[in-house]
């Protein structure tokens, strides 16, 4: 427990570093996330950004250096055990259970956090706790009229978001979002972030986007990532003012989209 | 309407339960030979069996070449037990025998199963085969407790009736495989809409993503497979009450395979189908293995057949035609007489060809003729042989002509009974 609240940090990495082979992929990162803060990671592709995402939600082991979640070591838990310590984290390749349906699909990421744990001698349909909170999931991710379909029927954005449903649905109060609107059409992103927003108001984040008008719409700082290195952690004005960043990573073809 | 319990929990309707108990009490009276009574009991422990068998399969994606292990220790425990309680040196309700089967199951299920569960798929696969060839190995190095090859012999009859009850009779044995399998079958349909039997599912579909959800994918496995394996020992401990007699067969690769073997054909895909594919095995072990020397591979070949054309097996293909004669039957109609005629003529030219082959193998000493479907055949006649091919050439071509059209009308069926699902229920 914080002492004070603010003075822990949520999600904070220190000196984070990864080496595959005689690869350094990451190369001493520290980043800190305060509690409730959003915070994007940007950088140019094979930065780490992915390699910083697997350590954090326990995918793979740091060579070296720490990841703490409200002050307590993760780094090297699998990744049930780092989720039932308060992180859950979403795919950039739609990862969901496809041969069950969406209401399944959402009930399954309830059930951990409401105690249930491996119960096989009550049934789920006494639970109501369980499918009260699977409901209000559907609705706010507005997929109640698909709630009985397979999750691989669903239309690709549908998926998208049942992707995020299930990432937010134990109620984990960090969260890292990958790339959760790749592949949305422009009218698909800009009600996906409105979505994101709201479902993920209050609590920690932390999300990977490659898509400028995501990124400086959802977040209050914004950290860059570069060959391994944070080379900026600023608000989106000032990450988009730092003409190192601007060289490093925007380029050109950011100044010419940049929206007034 | 059909009703999906899988897809969202509610509740399903209980009047199947209520037909499935009936049957199931009043199945011995009016089946009252002794054989019956036999292939009732048979049938019961099959259920069981493959259900078991099923958890793993069709509910956990695990993929086991070794469940005769889980059933095959159970009965020896069981008939040990039993060996007792005819010695004296144990004092046991002879009813409660095949719950000591289940233990002797999830006991060594949860022994072996934390290994083979440390790992999915093919790896899985390999460490339950293995495993299965060493249990089978150990087995006969040690004769004093597994028999060799004779085998372990008991007898239920022992102690003193409970209630006038001493199982001496089949349909006694039948009523309490009865019993069994309704509690068993109640408690694995059950086990489906739990916590651990949803995310079974899910770790079937999706190990990675399970486990950022909060569950051991490994752990979800391990206790699936150990619950399995008590569903399996009461099958085992069954079998041996019934048959008073248990050998290293029960315990072999051959034994697992046919779990396996009938499960698929059932389906795996629908919590009944195990139940159609026990059905299965009971009917082709006692009567098809009657008909014909060749039933072995017309097994095969229904097996081949189901795993390239019909995945959801047996049941899957029952509740697929159920829908189609819902609604869009009547687009078959033009196809239907080809394919059926054509199926019908190949098959049986096929099943002539087969039936000659075995005859002129096997029984020799029978002479050379043969009767096949109400028709005089003679192995030394080349035109039996002809005919038989004959009916097999025009069956297939019939078929070949038939099938584009009835390619291109299934796909509008499909398309049919998707669209009608898009707004109703579906899967």
């Amino acid at each position: 427990m914080a002492p004070m609240p603010g003075s822990v940090p949520a999600l904070e990495m220190r000196a984070l570093r990864m080496r595959f082979g005689r690869t350094d992929i990451l190369r001493g990162v520290d980043l800190s996330l305060a509690a409730g803060e959003r915070m994007a990671l940007i950088g140019p592709n094979g930065a780490g950004k992915s390699t910083l995402f697997n350590l954090a939600s326990g995918s793979i082991t740091p060579t070296g250096g720490a990841v703490l979640l409200h002050g307590h070591r993760i780094d090297g838990l699998p990744p049930f055990e780092i989720y039932r310590r308060g992180l859950s984290r979403s795919f950039q390749i739609t990862s969901l259970f496809p041969r069950m349906s969406v209401f399944d699909n959402l009930r399954c990421g309830v059930l951990w956090s409401l105690g249930y744990r491996y119960n096989f001698w009550k049934l789920l349909s006494r639970m109501d706790d369980a499918n009260s909170r699977t409901e209000v999931l559907l609705h706010q991710m507005g997929l109640e009229p698909w709630a009985r379909v397979p999750a691989m029927q669903l239309s690709y954005a549908r998926q998208r978001a049942l992707e995020i449903g299930i990432t937010i649905a134990g109620g984990a109060q960090v969260i890292l979002l990958d790339e959760p609107t790749a592949g949305m059409s422009r009218a698909e992103t800009t009600q996906f972030i409105a979505l994101i927003r709201q479902v993920t108001a209050g609590r920690t984040l932390l999300l990977v986007e490659h898509d400028m008008g995501v990124v400086f719409e959802l977040a209050d700082r914004v950290a860059v990532l570069v060959r391994g290195e944070l080379l900026a952690v600023d608000t989106p004005a000032g990450v988009r003012a730092d003409p190192q960043v601007r060289q490093a990573y925007l380029g050109a073809a950011y100044s010419q989209q940049r929206s007034p | 309407m059909p009703h999906r319990t899988d897809l969202t929990g509610c509740r399903p309707p209980t009047w199947p339960w209520v037909w499935a108990t009936l049957a199931v009490l009043l199945a011995p009276l009016v089946f009252d030979s002794s054989l019956s009574a036999t292939l009732l009991s048979q049938f019961g422990i099959a259920v069981i069996a493959c259900l078991s068998y099923n958890l793993l399969l069709g509910q956990g994606g695990m993929l086991s070449f070794g469940h005769a292990v889980y059933t095959g220790l159970g009965a020896y425990l069981a008939i040990h037990t039993l060996g007792a309680m005819n010695r004296g040196v144990l004092l046991l309700p002879v009813s409660c025998i095949p719950l000591v089967g289940g233990l002797a199951g999830l006991a060594s299920a949860g022994v072996l199963g934390y290994l083979a569960t440390r790992k999915s798929g093919t790896v899985f696969a390999m460490i339950t085969l293995g495993l299965a060839e060493l249990v089978a190995a150990v087995a006969l190095m040690f004769p004093a407790v597994f028999g060799g090859e004779a085998g372990v012999s008991a007898n239920r009859v022992t102690g003193a009736p409970v209630l006038g009850i001493d199982f001496a009779s089949g349909r006694q044995m039948a009523y309490l495989v009865a019993a069994y399998t309704l509690v068993s079958v109640g408690a694995l349909y059950a086990f489906t809409a739990t916590p651990l039997g949803r995310m079974l599912n899910a770790v079937r579909d999706n190990p990675q993503r399970a486990a950022f959800i909060g569950y051991d994918p490994q752990r979800v496995r391990h206790i699936a497979f150990a619950i399995s394996g008590f569903f399996a020992g009461v099958a085992g401990g069954l079998a041996a009450l019934a048959f008073e007699f248990v050998g290293p067969e029960a315990l072999g690769a051959a034994r697992s395979g046919t779990y396996l073997v009938f499960t698929v054909l059932g389906g795996t895909t629908f919590f009944f189908g195990p139940v159609v594919g026990a059905a299965l095995m009971v009917l082709s072990q006692a009567l098809l293995s009657e008909l014909t020397r060749a039933w072995l591979l017309y097994l095969g070949l229904a097996f081949l057949f189901t795993v390239l054309l019909v995945p959801g097996g047996l049941a899957g293909l029952l509740v697929q035609s159920r829908r189609v004669l819902q609604g869009p039957w009547p687009l078959l109609l033009p196809v239907l007489p080809g394919m059926l005629l054509g199926g019908l003529l190949a098959g049986a030219g096929a099943a002539a060809v087969v039936e000659m082959v075995y005859h002129r193998q096997l029984e020799v000493a029978l002479g050379p003729q043969l009767v096949f479907l109400g028709l005089q055949l003679d192995v030394t006649q080349p035109a039996s042989w002809a005919g038989a091919g004959a009916a097999l050439l025009v069956g297939l071509a019939l078929i070949a002509s038939a099938r584009p059209a009835a390619l291109r009308r299934w796909a509008q069926v499909q398309q049919t009974l998707a669209q009608a699902g898009t707004d109703g229920e579906r899967r």
